[in-house]
């Protein structure tokens, strides 16, 4: 098939054979479907991040030297806890959990470390592992566990009326199993009766499967409702059966090519790529708009069979590679963000896009040509009575032009203000509304044992045991002490409580013992004895790097910032001998807060400058490029006020919105556009050339639009807010943009008009 | 030579003079009572090295003695004395096995609080001093603790063996669930057990005799690897030098010695033969 410029060569455009067609569609619906099975949904947090950024590599580093961080929190309340019956339930969930490969370990109070001495013994215990504790009354192991150094606000209440189990995995490669790690244990407390005890279940491993159900019910929810809502809008447009099916199977294309590129790219199914469905289906329903659109005034025109269709590709193949360029350009921009899901996203739905161009221009025309046999409702379908509507407004907008520009600046100048109170967020919690249940468990956490936030310091010392130092481990205490004093920390622990345990149960249980040795030796031999577990959770083998973990009470970047701004303020102004730095979940959030600004703003220059460059090459010129992107960054800014306005947050969902916007909103500009320049080139007065190019196109950009918009905002009833904030804000910018293009592009074009006839 | 060289003209060795001693079990009790009551002398001294493996870092080298004192019926006494490095020099462990259902007794000394410590026994899944070797597996184990099963012969290192399964007969006084030991009938070594716990399907612990010399007649392992097959962290035993049949004083299994490196000198002379 071979396209010359112009209407006049009709003729001239040659289609593929129908058998062809077919077979490059199958190829294409067949091809991606083998790759499939190896999309690895992962949520997981280093996923965000680039190989390269220092919290990746560090964490990387770090999980070879100590265990996950991430771990699954199941809060228990029974009267009965400390009864012999309960700890043996208890401990037999432990040591069924225990067996699965997934989980390295289970943390609680039948398995923690307790440290204690007498006159002439030493032990290190289970804080209540039942034949340990078998001589004590119901009280008296109450009474144990809340005295116990480690236990309280890390495996029990402070009152011991709360009893958590801390199930932590073996090093995980995906969210599913995160979720096989959850359902087990689920499962295996059913079993065991206790699940009527259970008061809540949060942890990291529960936000990502949190995180993975919520993604999962958007796309099996919410993804096709958007699909039947376009569906239905576009029955209302064109009353035929042919186009709703052909979307659908364009779309489903679409969606699987996309998704046989993040799997080339080797990138895992995480949530900004599931987002990638919903912004084909409304491209795919937007594409089908504007050829049907065509198809329709053709019809209208009197054309019939192979003419017709020809005819449909002379007046819309250009404007929609356009769009696709553009469209790629906004979406290829994303690129430029440092978070690799981001980056997947806007790879992998550029790659879609391009399939999707070729099936509408290569693959359907013989198809149409084929299977089309019906007549098209020129007068009763929908596409008429949206004439009005633009005719008016554009008509509005020309009489009184400089009006409608001063209007519009003057909003977007009030609105600016809003501009600076956007901020980014990515603390994970915040991603699901108050009463879900998983915000209601960490609450109950945070109040009844600990904050869910981990920070910790990591400590480096000079060479293999150099942490065995007197003077080292006191550094360390001193700093644990002045952070254990922080109201946003509810628990430290460090190395250093380790041995001042086994300092103080060697000495008997002698409080003035409860310290850091004075003498290397002392240190060097208590830990050379040391038969427990739990040491080697905060020190590595080489004694010389440590962690203090802190449990904060705080949540959202900003918060944990303004605490590690507070330590790092701290251990500067003192002598501190140690290298450290941050590490653990607190720190991925606020790193990659600065992350998700930087891509921001590289991803939203990059659009703006990529779409532009591409506009320019289309119209040879800079100065038309500049007038079509006025209306496009004006919605982009009334983005951001609104964002500012109702306090939504820049995140892994909205970060993407702008580069898709602009994408999507610049197609239409094209089509008004591209329309009015094609009339003035012929000679029409353009004027006349403006209300030509509004008749015909205009109808099919505001239905694009109004498909798209209503797509988009169905999409803002999910329950996950960065899938309903995706929506919301891309439907209110796609809105915006087609009010700018109705209103604002042809009161520019006007006063253009008006300039030349002065000039 | 290397290790798995000097195996294989072991094994060669074995298939030729042991295959004289070679005998048959009626059944699995009865090869775990011979390996129980295998010839090892009524007590010993040693000097050997315990090298912690673990990849990515430089092992950490350990010299320590051992002495044991064999009383008969169960009654079976142990010291470990740690000699190197510098920090941990003259630590010891002394533990104390009875006959009968008596609990073990175990203490540690620490020089450098001039302190010893008895250590709970009931803890037996402890690391003992960071290795790959637990508590329980320093301690005597009675054959009747356990049910034994034959499960095959089985060539290793081509050396034949018989595959034995033991179980423990109280889940409670084990760490493991069992045992997997691939026993030379001749010497009644283990050249390899594989060991289970919570349920496990694969092993979880692989020892493997990598060295076997015949000391004063009897058969003793000089080399040996012990493997945590999860975290793949290896402990290397070996032993540089021992000698049976001392006459090591029973008293020398006391609180008194254990906090006096220095009486046990004289014994170690005996070592070096001086």
């Amino acid at each position: 098939m071979s396209y010359t410029k112009g209407r006049s060569c009709v003729k001239e455009i040659k289609l593929l054979s129908f058998r062809f067609a077919l077979f490059l569609l199958l190829v294409v619906i067949i091809t991606p479907v083998f790759f499939l099975a190896h999309l690895q949904p992962n949520n997981r947090a280093e996923v965000f991040f680039p190989e390269d950024a220092p919290v990746r590599v560090l964490e990387k580093e770090l999980r070879q030297q100590f265990p996950e961080d991430d771990v699954l929190i199941v809060l228990f309340s029974s009267k009965q806890a400390y009864s012999d019956d309960y700890l043996e339930v208890f401990e037999s969930i432990v040591s069924e959990l225990e067996r699965n490969p997934l989980i390295e370990r289970v943390i609680s109070m039948t398995t923690m470390d307790h440290i204690l001495g007498s006159d002439d013994g030493f032990k290190v215990e289970s804080v209540l592992k039942k034949d340990e504790v078998q001589h004590l009354s119901e009280q008296q192991r109450l009474e144990r566990v809340i005295q116990d150094r480690f236990a309280p606000g890390r495996v029990v209440s402070i009152d011991g009326a709360y009893q958590a189990l801390i199930i932590r995995p073996v090093s995980l490669k995906s969210s599913l199993d995160n979720a096989a790690i959850e359902t087990f244990t689920r499962k295996v407390i059913t079993e065991h009766g206790l699940m009527s005890d259970v008061v809540a279940i949060a942890g990291n491993i529960e936000i990502e499967v949190a995180m993975f159900e919520t993604m999962l019910d958007d796309n099996m929810r919410f993804i096709p409702a958007t699909i039947i809502l376009g569906i239905i809008l576009l029955w209302w447009l064109f009353r035929k059966i042919l186009p709703i099916v052909l979307v659908l199977l364009f779309s489903l294309v679409a969606v699987n090519s996309a998704l046989f590129f993040v799997v080339i790219l080797g990138q895992p199914f995480s949530m900004p790529v599931s987002m990638i469905t919903p912004l084909l289906t409304s491209l795919c329903i937007a594409f089908f708009i504007h050829f049907f659109n065509a198809f329709l005034q053709a019809t209208t025109l009197g054309y019939q069979g192979i003419t017709r269709i020809k005819r449909v590709l002379a007046e819309v193949e250009r404007p929609v590679r356009f769009t696709v360029l553009t469209t790629m350009a906004g979406l290829i921009s994303l690129g430029l963000s440092p978070l690799p899901p981001i980056q997947t996203f806007g790879y992998a739905a550029a790659f879609g896009l391009l399939v999707l161009y070729f099936l509408v221009i290569w693959v359907l025309p013989p198809l149409l040509n084929r299977w089309d046999k019906g007549d098209w409702q020129t007068k009763s379908s929908g596409m008429v009575s949206l004439n009005r509507i633009i005719i008016n407004s554009a008509r509005l907008s020309i009489r009184y032009a400089g009006f409608v520009v001063t209007g519009v600046v003057i909003l977007l100048l009030l609105g600016g203000t809003q501009l600076l109170k956007v901020k980014a967020e990515t603390d994970l919690l915040l991603y699901f509304p108050q009463q879900h249940p998983l915000i209601v468990s960490d609450h109950l956490i945070s109040q009844k044992i600990a904050g869910t936030t981990p920070l910790e310091i990591i400590f480096d010392g000079v060479g293999r045991d150099s942490l065995k130092e007197p003077d080292v481990l006191k550094e360390i205490k001193s700093i644990q002490q002045w952070v254990q004093a922080l109201p946003e920390v509810d628990t430290t622990i460090s190395m250093v409580n380790v041995v001042e345990e086994m300092h103080w149960a060697f000495h008997s249980e002698n409080p003035k013992y409860r310290d850091v040795p004075d003498s290397r030796s002392i240190i060097s031999q208590y830990l050379f004895i040391y038969d427990g577990k739990d040491l080697f959770d905060l020190v590595d083998s080489e004694f010389q790097r440590t962690r203090l973990q802190m449990s904060l009470n705080v949540h959202g970047a900003r918060e944990i910032r303004a605490v590690m701004e507070k330590i790092e303020e701290h251990l500067k102004s003192q002598p501190v001998q140690l290298k450290w730095q941050f590490a653990g979940g607190a720190r991925m959030f606020s790193d990659q807060e600065k992350l998700l600004i930087d891509g921001q703003l590289k991803s939203g220059a990059g659009a703006f400058i990529l779409i532009f460059l591409c506009l320019a090459f289309f119209w040879r010129s800079f100065k038309p490029a500049f007038i079509a992107m006025l209306p496009n960054i004006s919605p982009i800014i009334f983005i951001f006020v609104t964002m500012g306005l109702l306090g939504i947050t820049l995140d892994i969902g909205t970060a993407i919105v702008l580069s898709v916007a602009i994408g999507i909103a610049v197609d239409d500009t094209i089509h008004l556009y591209d329309a009015y320049l094609r009339r003035v080139k012929i000679g029409v007065q353009p004027v006349i050339a403006l209300m030509r190019a509004y008749r015909t196109a205009g109808r099919a950009v505001f239905a694009t639009s109004i498909i798209l918009c209503g797509q988009f905002f169905f999409l803002a009833f999910s329950s996950f807010i960065p899938t309903h904030q995706f929506g919301l804000m891309t439907g209110i910018g796609l809105l915006a943009a087609l009010v700018f293009d109705i209103l604002l592009l042809p009161a520019i074009l006007a006063l253009g008009i008006k300039q030349a006839k002065k000039a | 030579m290397n290790y798995f060289n000097k195996t294989v003209l072991l094994g060669c060795l074995l298939l030729v003079f042991g295959s004289l001693y070679a005998q048959e079990f009626k059944d699995g009790e009865a090869l775990a009572t011979a390996v129980y009551n295998r010839p090892d002398g009524d007590n010993s001294i040693s000097i050997g090295t315990m090298v912690l493996v673990e990849k990515g870092h430089k092992p950490r080298i350990r010299q320590m003695y051992t002495f044991n004192l064999d009383l008969g019926n169960g009654n079976k006494y142990m010291m470990i004395r740690f000699k190197k490095p510098a920090d941990i020099s003259n630590t010891g462990l002394l533990t104390l096995d009875y006959e009968g259902d008596k609990e073990t007794d175990q203490w540690v000394y620490l020089p450098a609080i001039n302190k010893s410590r008895r250590i709970s026994t009931k803890r037996r899944g402890g690391r003992f001093v960071g290795s790959d070797i637990l508590y329980e597996d320093l301690r005597d184990r009675p054959v009747d603790m356990d049910k034994h099963r034959i499960l095959r012969k089985e060539k290793l290192n081509n050396m034949e063996t018989i595959v034995l399964e033991s179980i423990p007969v109280d889940p409670e006084n084990s760490v493991y669930d069992k045992k997997i030991l691939w026993i030379h009938p001749e010497t009644l070594l283990a050249l390899r057990v594989d060991s289970y716990q919570n349920g496990s399907k694969e092993p979880v612990k692989r020892v493997l005799a990598r060295q076997i010399e015949k000391k004063q007649g009897y058969w003793t392992v000089m080399k040996s690897i012990v493997r945590d097959l999860k975290t793949h962290h290896e402990t290397h035993l070996q032993i540089n030098k021992i000698k049976y049949d001392q006459n090591v004083p029973e008293d020398m299994f006391s609180l008194k010695y254990l906090e006096d490196p220095q009486r046990e000198k004289v014994i170690i002379k005996q070592l070096s033969g001086k």
